[in-house]
């Protein structure tokens, strides 16, 4: 545990730059957008974000995005009146998707959300101060871990109700434990670096050592993994519906979307292949633009 | 160490009681008519009220609750209201098959995973790269039933390679049975020595377990990959390149050791991701395990089979977390702190 | 680096091919050679039926118990006294030989085959039999109620004789589709749940493997004999595959060899591939809609009326059934007796739902509507989604929530009935050839809720099902016109929408011969009588 002096104070004068460099919003955008594909991913997800918003304006047929049914038309194969084709009830599965980004989009952003909310602060707390804090938090995070999570969601339901709302609470409390437990395990690591010693040293508050120096070195896994999370959080939400807890039937929710497909998977290919593919470069540019985040972030990418 | 491991071990059996304790009350809470499934619909009123006290339901909460304890310790975990057969009989069978399928995923993820990571991050932002990365978030982003049966119309339907669902052939079954040494079926077929059997298993086995890896192989190729990144651009690795060392070394000598810490995390995490994944691909690929079974309870409220499968969500929970931790422990940046060279 | 990019073109190349062939791989799915190998190596070793369903068939292992999806499997392990045949509307017997009825119909006497063997060896005694069927009666779970009535049974000689409290139309009784087994009376219980079973039926139980496989051998000393069964079956295996896509690739590969259940729409893309059989019955299944008569809106017989004509029937049964299932004619089925042909069916008419919407009080609709069906039942979601789309015209929303079986079914008995859904749904068919659950359980008052899911009382009703019951062992005709009379009254009032009665609708391997859907006993194969 012998620590070199000469090097502490460089680390800290190496954090000490960066937190000047990032500090104004605009060098932030700037260097988010150096990399052409966090640009590109911006780009998707800005427009996926204007589709939702103006849905019933893109979508072809939108009273069919909602539900309508069209019988004289059902299974078409993709072709120029229904480029994604239609499906068992002869509505335009391109409507219906548009429509969807609405509640999936929102699902997903918000349970994330909902969950970091809660992991970060005690990740932190739990990694940063160890001992009996970091036992209970830990020990808290395996009961929910080892719970089934569709348990979790059904006593939830038959509490709260079953609703869209109740869906996303009950997903963001399952999801929380892995976050959490994500962080204190890179936090552990950080915390030991010199710099952080250095900047006990001349006095820095926990509270702000945690914020600005741990916090920015041990994001990067959380925010991938939160990114790659976009979809299983699309995915488990399809789960809920069964148990009546999710988005309902005729509702145009992705994941409600693709599963109902999977019975017809062998005849309408485009039923499954469509969505999947929409799931696909919703769940890749967030990931893309969790990369560019990170590395934006993570001084020590970024400084080269 | 021993000290740190006999303390989580401890601290394991806590969450096993307070686990239990939980799911124990839950599943009382939740509005559910147990006496009314154990009799069936068109029973009489005196044939319920006899189901309630051959459950024991009509005892007080807190009472079932020492009762249930009792028997646990004794190995029983009651009957399922569904199947009626013992939960503990039903988990044996089932809890094997699963547990062969989720380790041979997890670690062949590990093994594939790894690699491709660090090759990811050493060729960064080449065409390797991008496509690793797009191939691993494609893998993350579809639900596991689309890759179980777009691989199953590949390989079974159109090749005709791999069989399309089951354990193995119900003809092998029929004609090399398999003795039962351990109840974990791969493995006693080879220690009795049954190839045929064995082969069969492997050859049923292999659609599984590339849907199941799928998700840990994705994640574990893009963990490395970003923290590989960073621990290359720390500044000892920096001095050992301007020392000379060779890249080759530098990355599986002196780098990776820092990456294998939080990837085991994610991993022993994404197992569990992985264990409850098995609900969906045990029931598409008709595998006899417990991914079927806890769905199954969860849905019809048949609470002593969730009470049985939580226990071993939980314990399976904390032995992963355990090995996890322990990895943790073992990480050099924990160990020596900041001082490699 | 060149290397790399060389490797990379070799992934993406693989990835190309794989989609192409999952393109083409999409519409013909031909069998497969190693399928084909299996199963003639299969051949050369034993003779096996495959048979495929899609959950874990065993509910109920004790015969006295059993009143779920284990009939497949409990039919050709025991065997009853005797079983029906309603194409012809004949009587087939099985452990009994024959039977005489008593001139006031209260004693009926059945004389016992000879010579009868369990699985274990036993000799089936008449002793044997009667304290079995007692042992089912005294026990009460289950399809028991089919007992009601029958005082007592006793063994004289060969002979079972059944001693009623009142005439009862027993043959029916005797040939029920559950609860009416023969087994030994002096088994444990808890025996039966360790897996076991001993019956008299042409197979035993080899193996069973929970969510998977079921494996059944015959019976050697089976009373029928094996001798003039050439080509029949040494091994008969229950599958478990839960998904439909995946039983349809195993049917047409030629590795199963009947599947139980297949959805319409991959009945309609496999019935012409080469090698497969489609046998479609009327079956005696039909699929209500009960309309929760205690809540507002629906306790109003004109909105009930309304919500009638506004269900487009035709529209369910070609697109939910893709016709094979005809529009529902009141509670009893078609081929049933106390079947109406001339009652009152409802036709889709937005007119004359708007006026009655009117005369009962919601001239412009305006309300919401609770809709709940089981989750993963696609055919009620899609039902579901029919009505709401119809309803809508008429300004009605209909909210659809799919729900675990025990939630909905929870749902329906709140203390409250205005917690309770407005519509739930529930499949009807027979335990017995007799009409008596249809109208009884379905539409008779009840004092706890059982399957009366509109909470219909009405005591003229009430009265006339009473009446049938009492007159059903006397003259099938006079209780059929009781049931006629109250089905008019029940059309009427509108409980309930009567949306459809479904065919039977199985495929199978044209190779196998000898196969004949009998409703009486749904989705039973009698593994003895088929052969290749």
């Amino acid at each position: 545990m012998v620590e070199d002096k000469t090097k502490n104070n460089n680390r800290m004068f190496i954090a000490v730059k960066i937190k000047n460099k990032y500090n104004s919003l605009k060098t932030f955008l700037k260097l988010l957008f150096t990399n052409k594909l966090t640009g590109f991913a911006f780009v998707v997800i800005a427009a996926l974000v204007i589709i939702a918003i103006f849905a019933p304006i893109i979508a072809p047929y939108p009273d069919q995005g909602l539900g309508k049914v069209n019988l004289d038309e059902v299974f078409q194969s993709p072709n120029a009146k229904h480029i994604f084709g239609t499906d068992e009830l002869g509505r335009d599965i391109f409507s219906r998707l548009v429509y969807g980004a609405r509640i999936s989009l929102s699902i997903s952003i918000i349970t994330i959300v909902i969950a970091l909310i809660i992991a970060i602060p005690l990740g932190l707390i739990s990694g940063y101060y160890g001992g009996v804090v970091d036992e209970i938090i830990m020990r808290i995070t395996d009961i929910f871990l080892s719970f089934p999570p569709l348990l979790i969601a059904i006593v939830i339901a038959s509490f709260l109700g079953p609703s869209l709302k109740n869906a996303v609470i009950a997903i963001a409390i399952a999801w929380w434990p892995s976050y959490a437990r994500l962080i204190r395990a890179q936090v552990i690591s950080v915390k030991q670096k010199p710099f952080i010693s250095a900047s006990k040293c001349i006095g820095t508050s926990d509270f702000k050592i945690m914020l600005s120096h741990i916090l920015p070195n041990s994001i990067a896994p959380i925010i991938i993994q939160a990114s790659m999370d976009m979809g299983s959080v699309i995915l488990t939400a399809a789960s809920l519906s069964f148990i009546g807890l999710g988005a309902q039937a005729p509702e145009p929710e992705w994941g409600l979307i693709i599963s109902t497909s999977r019975r017809f998977i062998i005849d309408a290919w485009w039923y499954t292949v469509y969505p999947g593919i929409v799931i696909f470069i919703t769940v890749l540019s967030f990931n893309l633009l969790g990369d560019g985040l990170r590395e934006v972030l993570d001084p020590k990418t970024r400084v080269r | 160490m021993g000290k740190f491991i006999v303390k989580r071990i401890a601290g394991g059996i806590l969450i096993l009681i307070v686990a239990f304790t939980m799911v124990f009350f839950l599943s009382r809470v939740i509005p559910s008519d147990p006496a009314l499934k154990w009799v069936g619909a068109h029973a009489t009123k005196e044939q319920k009220e006899a189901a309630i006290i051959e459950l024991g339901l009509d005892k007080p909460i807190s009472e079932q609750y020492v009762d249930y304890f009792k028997n646990l310790l004794k190995g029983d975990l009651g009957i399922s209201i569904v199947s009626k057969r013992p939960v503990a009989v039903e988990l044996k069978e089932a809890i094997p098959n699963t547990l062969e399928l989720v380790f041979i995923s997890v670690i062949l993820a590990f093994l594939v995973g790894m690699p491709i990571g660090v090759y990811s991050a050493n060729k960064e932002n080449t065409i390797f790269d991008h496509t690793g990365r797009v191939f691993s978030v494609g893998i993350l982003s579809m639900p596991a039933f689309v890759v179980a049966l777009f691989l199953q119309m590949i390989f079974s339907t159109r090749l005709g390679l791999l069989p399309l669902t089951g354990q193995m052939e119900t003809m092998t079954k029929l004609m090399n049975p398999i003795e039962s040494v351990t109840g974990f079926t791969m493995l006693d077929s080879i220690i009795t020595g049954n190839w045929a059997a064995f082969k069969d298993i492997l050859i049923h086995s292999v659609l599984p377990v590339l849907t199941l890896m799928s998700y840990p192989l994705g994640l574990t190729a893009r963990m490395t990959r970003s923290i590989l990144l960073e621990v290359l651009n720390e500044d000892y690795i920096r001095a050992e390149r301007a020392y000379g060392i060779k890249e080759r070394k530098i990355i599986w000598i002196y780098s990776i050791k820092n990456v294998i810490g939080t990837v085991i995390t994610v991993l022993a995490l994404s197992t569990g991701y992985t264990l409850v994944n098995t609900f969906v691909i045990e029931s598409i690929f008709s595998w006899p395990g417990v991914g079927n079974y806890i769905g199954r309870s969860v849905v019809n409220l048949d609470y002593p089979a969730i009470i049985g499968v939580t226990l071993f969500a939980a314990i399976a929970y904390v032995i992963l977390n355990m090995i996890a931790d322990i990895i943790i422990a073992l990480d050099p940046r924990v160990r020596v702190v900041g001082g490699e060279d | 680096m060149k290397k790399s990019i060389k490797k990379v073109s070799l992934i993406l190349m693989v990835l190309c091919i794989l989609l192409t062939l999952i393109g083409c791989g999409s519409n013909n799915t031909q069998p497969s050679e190693s399928n084909e190998q299996n199963k003639e190596n299969s051949e050369n070793k034993l003779n096996m039926f495959t048979y495929v369903t899609h959950s874990d068939p065993m509910v109920f292992w004790d015969p006295a118990e059993t009143w779920a999806a284990e009939i497949i499997v409990m039919q050709n392990l025991y065997e009853s006294l005797v079983r029906i045949d309603p194409v012809d509307d004949s009587i087939i017997p099985v452990l009994a030989t024959d039977w005489v009825r008593s001139e006031d119909g209260l004693e009926w006497r059945f004389t016992l085959r000879e010579g009868v063997k369990f699985h274990s060896g036993k000799i089936l005694t008449p002793d044997m039999a009667a304290r079995s069927l007692m042992r089912t009666i005294e026990i009460g779970k289950g399809a028991a109620y089919v007992w009601d009535g029958v005082e007592d049974i006793v063994a004289d000689g060969n002979e079972l004789v059944f001693k009623l409290s009142r005439p009862l139309p027993l043959l029916q009784i005797v040939s029920a589709s559950y609860g009416a087994y023969i087994y030994d009376p002096d088994i444990e219980r808890d025996w039966y749940y360790e897996a076991n079973a001993d019956g008299t039926g042409p197979y035993k139980m080899m193996s069973y493997q929970k969510d998977s496989e079921m494996i059944l051998e015959k019976h050697t000393d089976y009373w029928g004999g094996w001798d003039d069964k050439d080509g029949h079956f040494d091994v008969a295996v229950v599958k478990t595959i839960a998904e439909s896509s995946i039983r349809r690739q195993l049917i047409v590969s030629g590795e199963v060899d009947f599947i139980q259940q297949l959805s319409v729409e991959d009945i309609e893309a496999i019935k012409n591939e080469p090698g497969i059989s489609v046998s479609n019955v009327v079956s005696f299944q039909q699929l209500n809609a009960f309309l929760n008569t205690q809540k507002e809106p629906l306790n109003n017989k004109y909105i009930r009326q309304a919500i009638s004509y506004l269900t487009p029937y035709q529209d369910i049964v070609d697109h939910v059934m893709m016709g094979n299932a005809t529009q529902a004619r009141g509670v009893i089925p078609p081929n049933l007796w106390g079947y109406g042909e001339n009652l009152l069916q409802y036709t889709y008419d937005l007119d004359k739902a708007k006026e009655l919407l009117a005369k009962g009080g919601y001239p412009d609709g305006g309300f919401k509507l609770l809709y709940t069906y089981t989750s993963g039942d696609t055919n009620l979601q899609k039902v579901g989604e029919l009505l709401k789309d119809s309803f809508a015209r008429a300004n009605i929303d209909l909210e659809l929530r799919a729900m675990t079986t025990d939630a909905k079914y929870n749902l329906t008995k709140a203390q409250d009935p205005n917690e309770r859904q407005d519509i739930t749904l529930l499949y009807w068919w027979p335990d017995n050839l007799d009409p008596v659950g249809y109208m009884d359980s379905q539409f008779h008052s009840e004092e706890e809720v059982g399957f009366n899911f509109a909470y219909y009382s009405n005591s003229e009703v009430d009265r006339l099902i009473d009446e049938a019951i009492e007159l059903s062992g006397i003259s099938i005709e006079e209780a059929s016109e009781k049931y006629i009379e109250a089905q008019e009254i029940i059309i009427e009032e509108a409980p309930a929408l009567f949306l459809y009665c479904e065919n039977y609708i199985r495929p199978y391997r044209s190779d196998i011969k000898g196969y004949i859907d009998n409703p009486v006993y749904p989705n039973v194969v009698y593994f003895y009588d088929v052969y290749r």
